[in-house]
């Protein structure tokens, strides 16, 4: 799929990671659909707009975290795909927690999020998730 | 409060508890099996060893079957006489089968068959009146004493956690974490801010700038330090190292030192348990190797135990620091008293046949008497009136334990909490700054490369600055916690009017224990629905009511102690459980909401 054709949508509670990971997916050509902190807004709007692609933070702060949300978000929309990012050095120290993602989602440390491309790719693997 | 050994007027009851009588019989077995191979039969080593065999698991059967017989005429209780009886059925019974086995498997002639029966029968009856009807009552104390000792070792450690939490040993410990993480964080990211500094060269163009920052944002330790504090934060520990409870075999037995200690002054067996206990002890062998005049001359020495005895009760009633080491010691003389007794009578008469084995009369018979007595002793009814009222203090060994654990619990909630801002705060924002570098270079805007420039310089300053509590009310506390769980579950939150506006520091430590029960019912249980009721108890406890409608249940004993159990403990001091039953899950959090 065509990477610009994809409805993203953004969950991530630091506003200048946010703006900053917005921007830059923007700059790629990605239509960022919606983007928010809060994880009650995000499962209206995917409620509402069925996005096709959700890059969600998995620290988002106190309660839920980014595999509660991308678990309900499947729930919601099936076909969804889920990117999700974590500041952890390695994605292995996730492992326990990384079980509970729901099928075909994929997960990126942060830092290497610093070449965009990275990001842009997972993006479009994600999207290629049957439900 | 009463003892087991009352007055010969009254008629107490007692239950009917025969746990410990097939522990007996298995003593009494082996003690059989070893005076009859060693002494009585050497010879017959392979006939003995089968008639014993086959003897207790007679003797197992007939216990069994007068328990179903009890069951079936709702027989629960039974004053002494009844025990007696109960006592002689099962005595004579097991006589009268042995007696058959003898004879089968050709120990005795048909010609000694009467004899050997009424050489038996005193043993038999002193186990049909004395041993039988004490195993049952200790039984029935027993399991009252473990239950209460159950109890009561809650209520220890929650008391114990309580006032380690409270002391100031624990407030300076809890100021010295927060610093040692605090100090580390800051000695991180000032190193990272001084690295940036190459970069500070006019002369450098973006990219090369970009270069230098990348570089350090990549590799710093920043990372290895979070994740450290994670791995810290998230170690397991098995369920062997107690918490609500003690698992400790030695802290268990230094913890009932203290209560025999305390009973043992408190409420003494009587002088004449000392000296029939030594007695039925002996009978065996008076039985099969004493003769007559041997019995005779053995009996003064029972006068001497008599005296021993009472002065035990004397030195234990009078009180004294020494008291307890005292009745110890004349405890362990009575143990003796057959052994000097024998090595007496060996200078007026001269009977190989009478002599015991030394390591028997010298060494086991000392060691089991001293055993027994405290048994005894540990299983008097003032044992459970102490421990119900909470008057047996916690060993200092039990103390400095709970003290270790409830420390490390802290720790650990601490390192989650700073790994969790690291990660979540700063690490997040270093990845962000690297891509607005990376997206500023790529679009050649030195207005926002240096934006970000001046983003990551204010975090690396001031790095501790979003770790700050804003101290709320205990109403906006819990509303905080819950806010960000909207949309994924519905929660129907209760609080007692009284306790919605206290604001201190147990109020966030309510608000960490609600949230990790909230997100373990979600993650684990795939819980929708939640029920929250906080209500006041008393002063100062309250009690958080938790219900869910989880679809995989938590088990009531985990079988590894993560970091929530840990926050659990530590907030509530060790007072709270799980219960399933009706579809929901219900956890149950009593505690302290003012120090």
């Amino acid at each position: 799929m065509v990477a610009t054709k994809l409805n993203v949508m953004l969950v991530e509670d630091d506003e200048f990671t946010r703006s900053t990971i917005k921007a830059a997916l923007e700059n790629q050509g990605l239509k960022i659909v919606y983007d928010t902190a809060l994880v009650k807004d995000g499962i209206e709007f995917a409620k509402k707009n069925r996005p096709d692609i959700a890059v969600l933070d998995y620290n988002l702060g106190r309660g839920p975290n980014g595999i509660d949300l991308a678990n309900q978000l499947r729930k919601i929309q099936p076909s969804i795909g889920i990117v999700l990012l974590t500041a952890f050095l390695n994605p292995s120290e996730l492992d326990a927690k990384i079980a509970l993602l729901p099928p075909g989602s994929r997960y990126l440390v942060k830092h290497s999020v610093s070449n965009i491309k990275v990001l842009v790719n997972e993006i479009v693997e994600s999207s290629k998730f049957k439900a | 409060m009463r003892s087991i050994f009352p007055p010969v007027k009254s008629k107490p009851t007692f239950n009917l508890d025969f746990s410990l009588a097939y522990v007996g019989i298995f003593l009494l077995s082996f003690s059989i099996l070893g005076t009859e191979l060693t002494k009585l039969y050497p010879q017959n080593r392979s006939e003995i060893i089968q008639i014993r065999i086959i003897h207790t698991i007679f003797l197992i059967a007939i216990l069994f079957l007068t328990q179903l017989i009890l069951k079936a005429i709702k027989l629960k209780k039974s004053g002494y006489l009844g025990l007696a009886i109960i006592g002689i059925c099962l005595s004579i019974a097991s006589l009268f089968f042995r007696v058959y086995l003898m004879n089968v498997f050709g120990l005795i002639s048909n010609f000694e068959l009467q004899s050997y029966f009424f050489e038996q029968l005193p043993i038999s009856l002193v186990q049909a009146f004395f041993w039988i009807p004490v195993v049952i009552i200790l039984g029935a104390q027993r399991n009252k004493i473990f239950a209460a000792f159950k109890e009561y070792e809650k209520r220890l450690i929650i008391s114990a956690r309580r006032s380690i939490r409270q002391s100031n040993t624990f407030d300076q410990l809890k100021k010295q974490v927060d610093k040692d993480f605090r100090d580390e964080l800051e000695l991180h990211t000032h190193q990272l801010l001084g690295s940036l500094t190459y970069s500070d060269d006019k002369e450098k163009s973006l990219s090369e700038k970009n270069e230098i920052i990348q570089r350090y944002l990549k590799y710093n330790n920043l990372r290895e330090f979070s994740s450290a504090l994670n791995k810290k934060s998230e170690s397991l520990t098995g369920y062997s190292k107690f918490n609500q409870d003690m698992h400790s075999l030695s802290l268990i037995s230094k913890q009932f030192n203290i209560l025999y200690n305390y009973v043992a002054r408190k409420s003494p067996i009587p002088a004449w348990v000392y000296t029939l206990l030594t007695f039925v002890l002996i009978l065996p062998n008076y039985v099969h190797f004493f003769t007559a005049k041997e019995i005779l001359l053995s009996l003064p020495p029972y006068l001497v135990i008599h005296l021993i005895a009472l002065k035990i009760n004397n030195v234990l009633t009078g009180g004294g620091k020494y008291a307890v080491l005292q009745a110890n010691l004349l405890t362990i003389l009575i143990g003796f008293m057959p052994f000097l007794e024998t090595e007496f009578a060996r200078l007026l008469i001269d009977n190989s046949k009478s002599r015991m084995p030394w390591e028997i009369i010298a060494l086991f018979y000392p060691l089991g008497y001293f055993v027994y007595i405290r048994f005894i002793q540990i299983i008097q009814p003032a044992a459970i009136s102490a421990i119900e009222l909470d008057e047996i203090y916690a060993s200092p060994a039990l103390t400095q334990a709970i003290s270790k654990i409830v420390k490390d619990e802290f720790r650990q909630s601490m390192a989650h909490q700073w790994a969790t801002y690291i990660h979540g705060k700063i690490l997040t924002r270093l990845a962000a700054t690297s891509l607005k570098l990376e997206q500023a270079v790529a679009n050649n805007d030195p207005k926002n490369f240096q934006i970000g420039l001046d983003n990551l310089k204010q975090i690396l300053e001031n790095p501790t600055r979003e770790f700050e509590y804003n101290r709320l009310d205990l109403s906006n506390e819990i509303a905080s916690r819950l806010v960000p769980w909207e949309g994924l579950i519905s929660i129907n939150l209760k609080i007692d009017p009284e306790l919605e506006a206290i604001a201190n520091e147990r109020v966030k430590d309510l608000g960490e224990a609600i949230e990790e029960i909230i997100s373990n019912s979600v993650r684990h249980g795939g819980s929708q629905n939640i029920l929250i009721d906080i209500t006041s108890l008393n002063h100062p406890d309250i009690h958080v009511r938790i219900e869910d409608d989880a679809i995989n249940p938590l088990p009531s004993a985990p079988a590894r102690i993560g970091l929530g159990t840990k926050i659990l403990n530590l907030v509530s001091d060790g007072r709270w459980s799980i219960a399933r039953g009706d579809a929901k899950t219900t956890v149950n959090l009593t505690m302290s909401i003012l120090d």
